[in-house]
């Protein structure tokens, strides 16, 4: 089996070359026959591909120590599941994973359109398989999943006992889904430009990949934080690590992206800048797969110092150079078609907002880059953490919460007092309520004041759209329900980025508590002995082992109190892997998590000492499970925005009737 | 037509300066020198109470976990060794032999007392050699 | 060994499907249709940018409507914008008649609002999806394409033609401007 991935691979990335060369050929001669047969290549490389990861999954599964990457990431006492996970545990396998997803955006958007957008969709094509000829590349010939070993072990590596948990399971899959998925509008982008068709079909067309690849980013960045809160057991659920920063950018880009779109959708302006920016993010999606795979940045997540960094580093120059370079050469057709009327406008609130998020992504890059750029300019590495991080992001997502509310309701092109107040004066006044009352139950933080006020005010802003839309349908004989049904349904865009919006106010609320009214304790405790903190106690009652086939475990028990009453047992533990010297981390904390709505007991055991005593520490984060809770409600606004509406699959039927398109091969 | 132009291009001049003023500050504020154990000891006596981290790894057989969940261990970069001593939550990759980076201070009395310890999987990660060092133990283990 | 066969079987199976387009194109050459040639018709490219403008001069008036409906917009901004969009919804549809029949037509604007009125009459509300209007709209453009591509016959052979070719392209006939004369003034 694994010759058969290997050679596919081999393949994979020869099929690719062909099918940037046939496309652009195709397309420069007008032969449909050789873009056909580039369209056929991507399905190509998509089977070929889907071959080479079930021959690593299948070598996972059954334990084929010859190979490298079997022998490393698995051993005979893996569970099942996991050996299928661990496809993206290493190097090698989540490069193959990378590629893979890329081959499934590729053969989606051929398969998708098919018959339309013919002098676009050759470039956009060839643009694909460039992406895809660097990352095969790279698992053909630098980082072989199908590597062998010279001699057989008996017995694998086996897997981080930390990837080994259903989060870390999903998370890189997510996540990849959003990182290569930003590859399509940009392949859309770099497809108008080379095409020359300038106009907004090239927008038209990836956006609703734009918002795939945004809802996984987002996904991806809430799991592998959740993640983090379970496993790494320190309380805290971001760091502001590297890597973690990687996913972040492109988010704030791809944001960004999301929003100026509209702009250029509604009034054809913005083109310039939605071009640039989508070779921002693009650039910060491979830029953030390159920190995470090179070990560039000295982080506690990258997993591995290898060669791929220079020639990631050389594709970044590229891509960089022939995006810009095309973007000068076609700057005069990105002519706008409107100018900008008012700084009161929608128009205006989409312009900061972009201006936002990019200078929060370009603070987080700076900060991110700073040990390397600090080290050649002065020969000291110094860094900056958390703080910094903190200290200029916060601002910025003040204002960003602040525009979430004041965009939706704002009109376009010049808001007029009249409609400022008519709009705005509900949702000012509960912002200012929220205010008063916070400050009257005794909160005193500024940010936190700020950031409760703001989000009550985006709510109320949003809350009064649907309440409006609602009750027009109502007049007219609906009843309410099926009135809010028909709305979304209608408008899927906006309402869907509406539930979205709250699912960030949701978020927000939850980081803002966790972050300004965490408490701690530290204790160490003998049998019977308790500790309190806030309204709540916690009595140690002893200390246990019990083992299972994987681990020997040692378990604390301790009764939880709130306000005196009993609430249950919270049992946090610390377990030692066996095989022991067979992996590199056999040590594994398990954190007691005891979550409500209104705060996360999160019990840490972080020794036992003599005579059964052991040391705790104890977390009260409030509000933690408000994050989860907005991101599922983030997901699901995206999904809304999303779905299928008709619009678009009845415009091509439209065109096509006008228009009287006699190809034999169009399919109404 | 002109003015609202201005005012335009007035803002987003006030965004960009706003922006870098935070950068700046942040970085003012927050930035930690990042050095090596050597690196530290050459930088007696200006360092001491100046926060920074250091990296390097840890000295087999020195951790010592004390009750009140106080670590104590050693910290080498292969030319020099400091003493380390942090109060809080040892990431379970923590043992002898692996990368640690430590951020706190360094105290005239030659201990650095750590506010924050990471710790990273060893740079021999893609190694192989461990995987055959089984081979003696269990012979005969069927897979 | 089984390996072996896999992995050749594989890679015939892909080196097939890339070229199997080159094969089809070799047969349909046979049968002399030229349909698979890529050249665009610049009219064709011209008319799906134009319609695409329009779909979002729709989606826009349509947006506006919506807002004004729930108070978000003054009356005084609605109506200058509605009437912006619907002149320049106007001349694109005016330009895309233009081309697709390669005379000019009409005052469009009376066109246009006649459609969107009888949408509304029709009692769609100003709420609903301008899909109705759409509908409307097309069908009012199928009659008459109907109409018009019924009489667009090649005087040597009978067969169809597009509005758009200069030869007749069963027989291969050249389609001067006359016999196209004929037909516009026919309809």
């Amino acid at each position: 089996m694994a010759e058969t991935g290997q050679i596919s691979i081999f393949l994979a990335f020869i099929v690719s070359i062909y099918v940037a060369f046939a496309a652009v050929y195709g397309a420069r001669t007008y032969k449909r026959d050789f873009v056909r047969s580039a369209e056929n290549g991507a399905l190509a490389i998509f089977f070929l591909l889907l071959v080479a990861v079930l021959s690593l999954v299948y070598s996972l599964v059954n334990l084929d120590f010859s190979l490298k990457y079997v022998a490393l990431n698995t051993s005979t006492d893996l569970p099942f599941i996991y050996r299928i996970t661990s496809l993206w545990a290493g190097q090698a396998g989540s490069l193959l994973l990378w590629s893979f997803i890329l081959s499934i955006y590729f053969a989606l958007v051929v398969l998708q359109t098919r018959n339309k957008a013919r002098g676009l969709m050759p470039y956009v094509i060839a643009t694909l398989a460039v992406i895809s000829i660097f990352f095969t590349f790279i698992i053909a010939f630098v980082e072989n999943p199908f590597q062998k070993l010279p001699v057989v072990p008996q017995e694998g590596r086996g897997l981080n006992p930390i990837l080994q948990n259903a989060y870390m399971a999903i998370h890189p899959v997510t996540l990849y889904l959003g990182y290569v998925g930003v590859s399509v509008p940009f392949a859309f982008g770099m497809g108008a430009m080379l095409s020359g068709k300038l106009g907004d079909e090239w927008i038209k067309y990836s956006r609703k990949w734009t918002l795939f690849a945004w809802t996984f980013l987002s996904v991806g960045l809430i799991l592998g934080a959740r993640w983090a809160y379970l496993e790494l057991g320190w309380g805290g659920y971001w760091a502001w690590d590297p890597v973690e920063n990687a996913a972040f950018m492109p988010w704030l880009a791809g944001t960004a992206f999301v929003h100026s779109v509209m702009i250029q959708e509604k009034k054809g302006m913005l083109k310039k800048w939605n071009m640039s920016l989508i070779i921002i993010t693009f650039f910060l999606a491979i830029f953030g797969t390159f920190i995470t795979r090179s070990g560039v940045i000295s982080s506690v997540h990258s997993f591995a110092q290898s060669d791929i960094g220079p020639m990631f580093l050389g594709f970044i120059a590229f891509i960089l150079l022939f995006s810009f370079g095309m973007f000068l050469y076609r700057i005069k057709d990105l002519e706008s078609e409107n100018r900008f009327d008012s700084i009161l406008s929608r128009e205006s609130a989409f312009i900061f907002n972009n201006l936002l998020f990019l200078g929060a992504a370009f603070a987080v890059f700076l900060g991110t880059i700073f040990p390397i750029m600090s080290e050649a300019v002065t020969g000291h590495k110094i860094l900056v953490g958390s703080p910094y991080f903190n200290k200029v992001n916060v601002p910025i997502a003040l204002v960003l919460i602040f525009l979430m509310g004041v965009g939706p309701l704002i009109s376009w092109r010049k808001a007029s007092k009249e409609n400022l107040i008519k709009n705005f004066m509900a949702p000012v006044l509960v912002g200012i309520a929220t205010a008063a009352v916070l400050i009257a139950i005794g909160i005193r933080d500024v940010y936190a004041l700020a950031s409760y006020s703001l989000c009550a005010f985006v709510a109320m802003t949003v809350f009064t759209e649907f309440f409006r839309g609602v009750r027009v349908r109502s007049r007219r004989g609906e009843n309410p329900l099926m009135a809010f049904g028909r709305l979304v349904s209608r408008n899927k865009r906006r309402y869907g980025g509406y539930i979205v919006h709250i699912g960030v106010v949701l978020i927000v609320i939850g980081i803002t508590s966790s972050s300004v009214f965490v408490t701690e304790q530290q204790a160490t405790l003998s049998k019977g002995e308790s500790v309190e903190l806030r309204d709540y106690r916690f009595t140690y009652e002893g200390i246990d082992t019990y083992n299972t086939p994987a681990k020997d475990a040692t378990v604390a028990t301790l009764a939880a109190y709130k306000g005196g009453k009993p609430i249950g047992f919270m049992k946090p533990e610390k377990n030692v892997y066996k095989y022991e010297g067979n992996r590199e981390i056999n040590q594994e904390t398990e954190v007691a998590l005891r979550s409500t709505f209104k705060n996360d007991l999160y019990l840490i055991l972080m020794n036992r000492g003599p005579n059964g005593s052991a040391t705790f520490r104890i977390i009260i984060n409030p509000m933690v499970s408000w994050i989860w809770a907005g991101g599922v409600v983030l997901l699901i606004g995206a999904i809304v925005t999303m779905w299928p509406g008709g619009r678009r699959e009845r415009e091509d039927v439209f065109v096509r009737y006008t228009v009287g398109e006699k190809d034999s091969t169009v399919k109404v | 037509m002109l003015k609202g132009k201005l005012k335009f291009v007035v803002a987003i001049v006030v965004i960009a300066l706003a922006v870098s003023y935070l950068v700046y500050g942040g970085v003012k504020d927050t930035m930690v020198y990042y050095l090596t154990v050597k690196e530290l000891h050459n930088r007696v006596p200006e360092v001491y109470d100046q926060k920074v981290r250091v990296s390097g790894t840890v000295v087999p057989g020195t951790i010592k976990h004390g009750h009140d969940g106080l670590l104590e261990f050693q910290l080498t970069d292969g030319a020099g060794t400091m003493d380390v001593a942090y109060n809080g939550i040892v990431p379970d990759i923590f043992k002898d032999d692996v990368e640690a980076v430590v951020e706190g201070v360094y105290t005239p009395a030659s201990v650095f007392q750590a506010d924050t310890l990471l710790a990273k999987c060893p740079t021999k990660y893609e190694s192989t050699d461990d995987l055959y060092k089984q081979q003696n133990y269990e012979q005969g283990k069927a897979f | 060994m089984l390996d072996t066969v896999i992995t050749i079987v594989i890679a015939a199976l892909a080196a097939i499907f890339i070229s199997l387009p080159f094969f089809r194109r070799a047969r349909s050459e046979s049968t002399g249709n030229p349909g698979s040639a890529l050249r665009p018709d610049p009219k064709m490219e011209q008319l799906k940018e134009l319609n695409a403008r329009k779909e979002s001069l729709l989606s826009a008036i349509k947006d506006i409507e919506f807002d004004y409906g729930l108070g978000k917009l003054s009356r005084e901004d609605y109506e200058d914008l509605n009437t912006r969009y619907k002149i320049e919804a106007a001349e694109v549809l005016k330009k895309m008649d233009e081309i697709a029949q390669g005379r000019p037509e009409a005052p469009v604007e009376d066109e246009l609002e006649k459609e969107i009125k009888e949408a509304r009459m029709r009692g769609y509300s100003v709420y609903e999806d301008d899909e109705e209007i759409e509908k409307e709209i097309l069908m009012a453009r199928e009659a008459s394409w109907d109409r018009e591509s019924e009489e667009r016959k090649c005087p040597e052979c009978g067969s169809a033609y597009d509005s758009g070719d200069v030869f007749c392209s069963k027989c291969g006939y050249k389609l001067d401007g006359d016999t196209k004369k004929q037909h516009a003034e026919s309809v």
